[in-house]
Order: C-alpha cells, then sequence, then structure tokens
C-alpha cells in the first residue's frame, strides 16, 4: 500500500478515532481511508471548511478526550499556523501530517519537496519545541505514525509526520500491526480529587496532567498566558516559568524522543547527512559508491525537531558532511550550529523529482572531490 | 537480482492498476521486494501516467525506487512514448499494442519490441481489459512471475468486473507463453 494509506490505517491501530481535514494534493489519500475506516471503529471523521477550521476542530476533539489528527500539505500547515501556537501554548495532544509537496504558495501540486523543515518549525509567534519525524519507508510511516500519536499524548505536544507527495504515493508491502502488538501511551490523566486539580501544573517530567472535558474536574483550554490554574496572567514569573516549561518538556526529554540512524560510518572519512525520501537514495547511492572505492557512510536523522544530540559526535568524526536536500538550505543551517561550519557542504536538489541512482552518485562525487 | 520494470500509458488505461497487480503479485505471491511509484496528472483521463516498480530479491535491492534503466516496459500508449523510451536499457523487453503505439517510434532502440495485437484481446471481448491482458502477455513471456500468483493478486486488487479482469489475465498469460515460444523456434 501507498505512504498516505499506511499512515492512516496505522492511526486508526493507534487510537485515532477522530480526524478533521480539508483535502489537498498530495495527502488527500489520508483523509479519504480516515473517513472510510473511523466510523468503524467509532470514530469520527469530518471534512471542514478550510485548514484552518480543520486544525481546530482536531484540538477540540483532543480535549473532549479522542486522540485526533489532521492532514494537509505545505499551503495547509500555512492556515495552520497560528492554532499550532494555540496547540502547543494549551498543551493538546494532536498529531499533524504534512505531506510536503514544491512551494512556495500553491507551488507545483503533484511534486514532492522537503521545503517544509522550517515552516513546521517556527509556525508560531513565540517559544514553544514541536516533535516533527520523517519515515524513509512505508513500513517507517506506520511505525512513526504510532510513535507520532504516543510522542504527542506522552508530552501534550503538537506532533507533526512529515513526508513527501513520493513517499505518499509510493506502494510498498507493510505489515500493520493489531492494537494488541505495540505500545500505546495515553496522555497522563490526574490522579488528585477534582478539588485539588490545577490543569497546568506539571508533573515531575513537566507535562501536566489531562483532564479531558466531561471527566468531572474543573479545566480550562487557554491560549493566553496562564497559571497553574489556567487563569489568564501578566505576571513576569508565571509567564516565564510557563514558557520554560513548554519549550523545555521537549528539551530536557530529547534523549527520549529524538532518534537517528548511521549506516557505513565504521571507515568513513565522509558523512552524507539527509532524511526522510532523499536519505534512502542516497543509502543506495553510497552503497554504489563504496563498492568503487569511496569512504561514505550516511547519517539519517528520523527526528528532526528536536534533532538528535548525537550529530555532533557523529559529525565531530566525519573530514566533510554532506547535507543534501530537497529545497534550497534548511536544515544545513542548523546542522552547521552543531560541527564545524567548514566542515558542511551543503547539495540542494531541485529538480521536482527525487534523484536517480545516476544522477544522486554523480552529486555525491561532484561534492566528494571538490575542494 | 534487481529489476527495473515501466508502464507508461494515458491515464484512464488502467496503468496504475496494473502496477499495483503486478506489485502485489510480486510482493505477496512471489516473495519478493518491490517499491512502485506512479506518476500521473491531475486528470482522471487523458494525460501521461507512468507506473516505475523496482523488484529485488532484498531491502538494499529496493532502496532506490526511481527506474532509469528499465528491463521490462510496457507501453500503452504513443503519449508516453518519450517518458519510456530514455528510460530502456539495451535489449530491454518492450511490450506494447500496434494500434496504439507505432512500432516504427521504437525502431532507433536497441530493445526488444513484442508487439501484442489488441484483435487478441478484442477476439475474447476484452477490448476494455487491455491492461491486463497485457501485463498477462507480459507475465507469460518473461516468466518474471507465475499465472497463479497474478491471477491470486487480481483477486485481491480487483473489485469491480473481477471475473472478466482474471480471464483477461489468464488469456494474456497464455498468449504470453505462446509468443515467448514463438520467439525461440
Amino acid at each position: 500500500m501507498q505512504g498516505n494509506e499506511a499512515c492512516a490505517y496505522a492511526a486508526v491501530v493507534a487510537g485515532c478515532r477522530f480526524f478533521a481535514g480539508y483535502p489537498i494534493t498530495p495527502s488527500s489519500e489520508i483523509f479519504e481511508v480516515m473517513a472510510r475506516e473511523l466510523p468503524r471503529v467509532g470514530g469520527v471523521c469530518i471534512q471542514m471548511e478550510d485548514e484552518i477550521a480543520s486544525i481546530m476542530a482536531a484540538i477540540g476533539a483532543s480535549w473532549a478526550g479522542l486522540k485526533s489528527m489532521t492532514a494537509t500539505s505545505g499551503p495547509g500547515i500555512a492556515l495552520m499556523a497560528e492554532a499550532v501556537g494555540y496547540a502547543a501554548m494549551t498543551e493538546t495532544p494532536l498529531v499533524i501530517v504534512d505531506v510536503q509537496r514544491a512551494g512556495p504558495a500553491t507551488g507545483v501540486p503533484t511534486k514532492p519537496s522537503q521545503g517544509d523543515i522550517m515552516e513546521i518549525r517556527w509556525l508560531s509567534n513565540g517559544d514553544y519545541e514541536i516533535v516533527a519525524m520523517y519515515p524513509w519507508s512505508v513500513q517507517e510511516v506506520v511505525d512513526l505514525t504510532i510513535r507520532a500519536f504516543n510522542l504527542a499524548e506522552e508530552f501534550r505536544v503538537p506532533t507533526i509526520l512529515l513526508m513527501d507527495g513520493t513517499l505518499a504515493h509510493l506502494h510498498e508491502k507493510v505489515a500493520i500491526p493489531s492494537e494488541d502488538d505495540v505500545r500505546l501511551v495515553n496522555r497522563p490523566k490526574p490522579s488528585s480529587p477534582p478539588e485539588e486539580y490545577m490543569p497546568y501544573k506539571p508533573s515531575s517530567y513537566l507535562v501536566p496532567p489531562m483532564a479531558s472535558f466531561g471527566d468531572g474536574y474543573r479545566t480550562r483550554c487557554e491560549g493566553l498566558a496562564h497559571d497553574y490554574q489556567g487563569m489568564p496572567t501578566s505576571s513576569p514569573d508565571v509567564y516565564e516559568e510557563l514558557v520554560r516549561r513548554l519549550c523545555d518538556k521537549i528539551r530536557l526529554n530529547s534523549h527520549r524522543i529524538a532518534q537517528l540512524k548511521y549506516y557505513f560510518l565504521d571507515d568513513a572519512e565522509v558523512a552524507i547527512l539527509a532524511y526522510g525520501t532523499m536519505a534512502r537514495i542516497m543509502y543506495a547511492a553510497i552503497r554504489e559508491l563504496r563498492d568503487e572505492g569511496e569512504r561514505i557512510g550516511l547519517i539519517r536523522p528520523i527526528t528532526i525537531w528536536p534533532l538528535p544530540e548525537e550529530l555532533s559526535d557523529l559529525m565531530s568524526e566525519m573530514k566533510k558532511v554532506l547535507v543534501v536536500e530537497m529545497n534550497y538550505g534548511q536544515l544545513v543551517r542548523e546542522i552547521e550550529r552543531l560541527t564545524d561550519r567548514k566542515r558542511v557542504v551543503f547539495c540542494p536538489w531541485l529538480r521536482l523529482e527525487f534523484p536517480c541512482l545516476e544522477e544522486a552518485k554523480a552529486m555525491i562525487r561532484r561534492h566528494l572531490h571538490a575542494g | 537480482m534487481r529489476l527495473e520494470v515501466l508502464i507508461g500509458g494515458r491515464g484512464g488505461q488502467g496503468v496504475q492498476l496494473m502496477a499495483k497487480v503486478l506489485g502485489h503479485a510480486l510482493a505477496i505471491y512471489e516473495g519478493k521486494e518491490v517499491v512502485h511509484v506512479g506518476t500521473y496528472g491531475a486528470e482522471t483521463r487523458g494525460g501521461v501516467s507512468i507506473a516505475e516498480l523496482i523488484v529485488g530479491d532484498c531491502r538494499d535491492e529496493v532502496m532506490c525506487f526511481k527506474v532509469s534503466s528499465a528491463d521490462i516496459a510496457i507501453l500503452l500508449h504513443s503519449i508516453a512514448l518519450g517518458h519510456v523510451v530514455q528510460r530502456l536499457k539495451e535489449g530491454a523487453l518492450v511490450f506494447i499494442d500496434p494500434t496504439l503505439v507505432s512500432a516504427y517510434s521504437l525502431m532507433n532502440m536497441k530493445a526488444k519490441v513484442i508487439e501484442v495485437s489488441s484483435h487478441v484481446s478484442r477476439r475474447h471481448g476484452l477490448s476494455s481489459y487491455l491492461n491486463i491482458f497485457m501485463l498477462g502477455v507480459m507475465a507469460g513471456a518473461t516468466g518474471l512471475l507465475k499465472l497463479d500468483s497474478l491471477v491470486r493478486s487480481v483477486e485481491d486488487v480487483i473489485k469491480r468486473n473481477r471475473e472478466i479482469n482474471l480471464e483477461a489475465a489468464r488469456r494474456g498469460y497464455q498468449y504470453g507463453i505462446k509468443l515467448s515460444r514463438g520467439s525461440r523456434g
């Protein structure tokens, strides 16, 4: 099955019972499958009038106690910007799928891109952290969709699953696990009696227990800066503690959240750093180039936000790091901050299709032996 | 062994469905690793429709999902000619319907062109099922997959008009075997 379908089926396994969306190429099949599958398991799938209403409906459903999701592409994500900030501030567990297409603006709807890496990171005003992951195969779409729900619930944070137009429509063999075969995480629930409950008082790992509306607890979904009770405030002390916590609950737990994989690094002098669909093309190209005697390896961040901390150590052992992205320079800026800038070489790819093997090898060779 | 398959045609001819049936048969019933990417326009009818399939024995062989030199191609319409011919390996097998694609246009290619007359499918009342018929022909002629795998895949993937699609697959497969014997003899 294709990436989009796999994402939707995995979401249902992960316990998703609410989907609101507005169709957009290349993400629409997620919506189609959800519209068919959710009613069968007692869930709700609803088409809203636009992306703003879609994400707000998903936020509402999450506060009513359901694991909820929306899916769109770059232009839709742009419309969801304000609501992502609202979800971050209200600490709403939510999964947003962004199937990237070539931009900016409406761009080239049917062509893939990796151009939303910074868009998803900096959607809202103010300081907050999100979680974002980018799979490289249809099976990994399944695994990371389930993980996205788990992380969204555990950390009460909007979590973004990145795909691109190619991965979304790539057909591969997958195993969809049953609910009994996967570890599912549910949001922390209050254990205190209702009269003592404070909806934004953090637990030991900085995440407050979440009562849903209707659970019998007095709770508030508040986008203004708020105290433990959820009451609006402009107190600098309360504000500082809140904003630090919204960031630190991800930053200080990033060792539990961030994931990366690396390949062929044992004898490598040069590493290629790529993620998502581009990483898999690079993997194939590196295998062939190694047969030709090139000592190169691959570093693949699976979690894009937060970036895995091991990246610095891995890169410090390399003479050169080639960062290959299907955009004109996004994650590379972040990579430069993590290592000696002189080591980093940026290889943009803006051809509207991922490179074929020969093109990928030619690109690597060109940068490998330049300067 | 890594094998690249390219299917090209016009939107509405069932190019992507062919790729789905073929990929499903190979992945589920032949134990292969398969990756399939479809490229098509926004239209449901017309426009170029291309399906790329990579078939391998292990995961590493299908990491790159782009066809750059196809071993096997099926060309259902001349509209897709340009997209297919530039990505053929020397000696590739190209299955065409000569009423929709001129064999002349492939003359300069170092490929082996196999003309599958649509009269054959028409004779059996299967002209609307040319896609599955052609897939059967390719499967029978190349031995890439067993008839049983193809039939089971059609049963899994195709919901509408299943019986007649099954007949198209079987007839095509038999015709493909006949073609391959003819070419050897």
